[in-house]
């Protein structure tokens, strides 16, 4: 009886010493936290993380973004958190004037040497309700156009649900004056 | 159960009325939860204690029910993707590949090697990381707090590398119908080496911190023996039935994947207590390391998704049933189609859904402490519960 | 269980695992459910899960079984009507059945007879209606939706099959 209490409390004791070893050891390393918000994750380590979507501009124009308006994006988000607004504008028409050995005959001929009309879509709008998304990344992965990407944004914070409500297209537009004020420095 | 000079109904809600306590004036109905820091998430489970030794015990769900199943019905096939990182947040590349599994055989939809070497490592990474927070909490209903801040400290490099490909670190939505939606690089698999290499001797110094420590198997040893019957009946899987000796493997005994061209055990404990299930989980975090390292080597080249695989996919009408080995045992999908674009019916098989279920059993006669102890063996996650 | 025709199994199927996920599939009549999982408790099944569907010619309920030793899912189902919308508890045979019977009865509100508590078990207590259950318009038919097997006892995946099955489940009441 006596020996077990023994033996047990021996026992302890060495689990007790193994123990406190192993914390002095890691008493001695490093800190590895990252202390939030003085300091943040270094962005090499954000490699392939998923912050909200951002549009991709054309690289001719960095004011318009490649998006052709099919809303593929809006219909598969498993969430309904993408609205897309496009419009068709025709392009001006240009008319070639008829022979003039035929203008005064009374068929109206101007419509037919007009070229088929072109029409050109422009993005009216791209909003993200982002308090909805779950960052599947189906969206990106099925745009046509390469329009969609990741952006770096992952520190966001609010009170109010409304700051998450993004629109794209004036994101875009500020990242595009951001990087010709950049450019404008640089040459500079 | 009515206190006439405060006026309060005292009868409690639905659930405790519906636990008539025996006629006897030496019980007492205890309310664990759904709030209780053990129960690791919002499980309620209403007890009948006599002293400090349980009588009877009813888990109550649905705290966090959200209807996954009806969810499944009302949107399409790839919509249904990102729930399925969401039904069991810490192996949730598990239900990634159930389900996509599961619409892969209704198709008869080939998925590329690559593809299907990408998903064994980083499901098994994943599972690393389940069995890890598993231990560092396990620990820490027990008493024990540090473990976890190491446990943690482990998870952190998994979960970086995890990022890398998937683009998130916990609710995965990684795979996809046919393959993976991105490729694993150089990076990554230097990476993963490197997390193999560091966590071997970690693993040799949570043995001598913690599993052999005098005071983890007072705890653990002898609490909560589940036998084989029981298992059975309740449909038990995963660590929980390993840890009553019995072999039962869904990557072995139903091989899916390429888990028939690698070599690993099936680490089994005959002790089937506590102790025996906790030891089962640290033998998987070596098994699964074993798993990463073949599947690094044996890792072909070619496309990282199929390239028949659909975008929208709308399979042929049919039922399918495919399980995988997640961290808590069997995941199952049981996908009908009747040929369009949405399923006709998903249901979901959770595997703590099973063993939770056994839970009134083996606590019975048991003292509340322990109680904590065998829901803690259980490796219980409750939101795959209530799904 | 027994390969001869036995009046209890309406239809019997091999699968492909590969192709389906089962080994076998059995149609019994509800009469007999009990009987049947007992011969499966003898052989040493345990209880996957309980699966219930609605289809035109009332519910479907799967019960899924499979081995520790030699694994193939096999699945029991038996057709409910719509009319009558109770079945034997198999609770009495595997305990492990309590809790997915009583998800069944929440979201489908089948009655499982001989159950020791049939409460709601997922969805709150005073909810009324039942998430599952689908409007007419999107039922689908029994034979339409069943697994690429080979049917035994019946030619596979025709509307005779559904109103074979729908009158054999009637039988021994």
């Amino acid at each position: 009886m006596i020996g077990s209490k023994l033996k047990e409390t021996f026992d302890g004791v060495v689990s007790l010493l193994i123990g406190l070893k192993i914390t002095f050891k890691n008493f001695l390393k490093p800190n590895l936290t990252v202390h939030y918000p003085r300091k943040t994750v270094k962005p090499e380590e954000l490699t392939g993380y998923r912050g909200h979507i951002e549009l991709v501009p054309k690289p001719e124009n960095p004011f318009v973004p490649r998006c052709i308006g099919c809303g593929l994006c809006r219909d598969i988000c498993p969430s309904g958190c993408i609205e897309v607004r496009s419009k068709r504008i025709a392009e001006e028409k240009e008319i070639h004037t008829p022979h003039f050995g035929l203008q005064d005959t009374p068929l109206d001929l101007t419509r037919k040497v007009a070229p088929p009309q072109k029409t050109k879509i422009e993005i009216v709008s791209f909003e993200l309700n982002y308090n909805y998304c779950s960052l599947c990344g189906l969206c990106v992965q099925n745009c046509p156009a390469g329009s969609l990407r990741f952006s770096k944004d992952i520190y966001l914070a609010s009170f109010s649900s409304r700051d998450f409500e993004f629109d794209l297209l004036k994101r875009l537009e500020k990242q595009a004056q951001a990087r010709l004020k950049e450019e404008e420095e640089w040459t500079k | 159960m009515f206190d006439l000079e405060l006026g309060l109904d005292l009868s409690g809600d639905f659930y405790t009325r519906h636990f008539q306590p025996t006629p006897s004036e030496d019980t007492l109905i205890l309310n664990m939860g759904p709030q209780h820091p053990s129960t690791h998430g919002v499980l309620r489970v209403i007890l009948e204690i006599d002293g400090e030794y349980i009588l009877r015990a009813e888990p109550v769900l649905g705290y966090i029910h959200r209807m996954q199943e009806k969810m499944g019905e009302v949107k399409r096939y790839e919509q249904y993707l990102p729930n399925m990182g969401r039904v069991d947040y810490l192996h949730a590349l598990a239900w990634n590949w159930a389900y996509v599994g599961a619409v892969e055989r209704l198709m008869g939809l080939e998925v590329p090697k690559r593809a299907e070497y990408i998903r064994v490592i980083t499901c098994e990474l994943n599972r690393i990381n389940s069995h890890l927070l598993w231990w560092g909490a396990y620990l820490l209903d027990l008493g024990a707090f540090t473990p976890i801040m190491y446990a943690f400290q482990d998870r952190e490099i998994v979960m970086d590398i995890l990022q890398r490909v998937s683009g998130s670190r916990l609710t995965y939505c990684y795979y996809r119908f046919g393959g993976v939606s991105q490729d694993i690089d150089d990076i990554f698999i230097e990476k993963t080496k490197e997390f193999c290499a560091y966590l071997k001797p970690r693993l040799k110094m949570y043995k001598d911190l913690v599993t052999d420590n005098i005071i983890l198997r007072k705890r653990v040893e002898d609490i909560g023996i589940i036998e084989e019957e029981t298992l059975r009946k309740y449909g038990a899987t995963g660590p929980v039935l390993r840890g009553s000796g019995i072999k039962y493997d869904v990557r072995r005994k139903e091989p899916y994947s390429v888990y028939s061209e690698l070599d690993f055990e099936i680490p089994t404990a005959s002790s089937k207590d506590a102790l025996g299930r906790y030891l089962v989980r640290m033998q998987e975090i070596e098994e699964s390391l074993k798993i990463i390292e073949q599947a690094l080597e044996k890792i072909p080249p070619g496309p990282h998704i199929s390239p028949q695989a659909p975008r929208r996919p709308k399979p042929p009408r049919g039922e399918v049933y495919f399980a995988v080995e997640g961290a808590r045992g069997e995941i199952g999908v049981n996908l009908v189609s009747d040929g369009s674009a949405y399923p006709y019916r998903v249901k979901l098989r959770s595997p703590s859904f099973s063993n939770l279920s056994m839970f009134p059993e083996i606590a019975k006669g048991t003292l509340l402490a322990d109680a904590v102890s065998i829901l803690g063996s259980l490796d219980l996650v409750i939101p795959e519960i209530d799904r | 269980m027994s390969k001869q025709a036995d009046s209890s199994i309406c239809a019997y199927a091999y699968c492909s695992h590969e192709q389906t996920g089962y080994e076998k599939h059995f149609f019994i009549t509800p009469a007999s459910l009990l009987q049947h999982v007992q011969k499966l408790d003898e052989l040493g099944y345990f209880l996957e899960d309980i699966t219930c569907m609605q289809v035109k010619e009332g519910f479907l309920l799967t019960y899924h079984f499979n081995r520790w030793e030699k694994p193939g899912r096999l699945a029991l189902r038996v057709l409910v009507v719509e009319e009558d919308k109770t079945i034997d508890s198999i609770s009495s045979i595997y305990p492990g059945a309590l809790w997915h019977e009583r998800e069944c009865y929440d979201f489908f509100g089948i009655v499982f007879k001989n159950h020791p508590s049939l409460i709601p078990l997922l969805l709150p207590p005073e909810m009324e209606e039942r998430p599952l259950l689908k409007s007419s318009e999107k039922l689908r038919d029994l034979y339409e939706l069943l697994p690429g097997c080979e049917q035994v006892l019946h030619a596979p995946r025709d509307e005779e099959f559904g109103q074979f099955i729908k009158e054999c489940s009637q039988k021994g009441k």
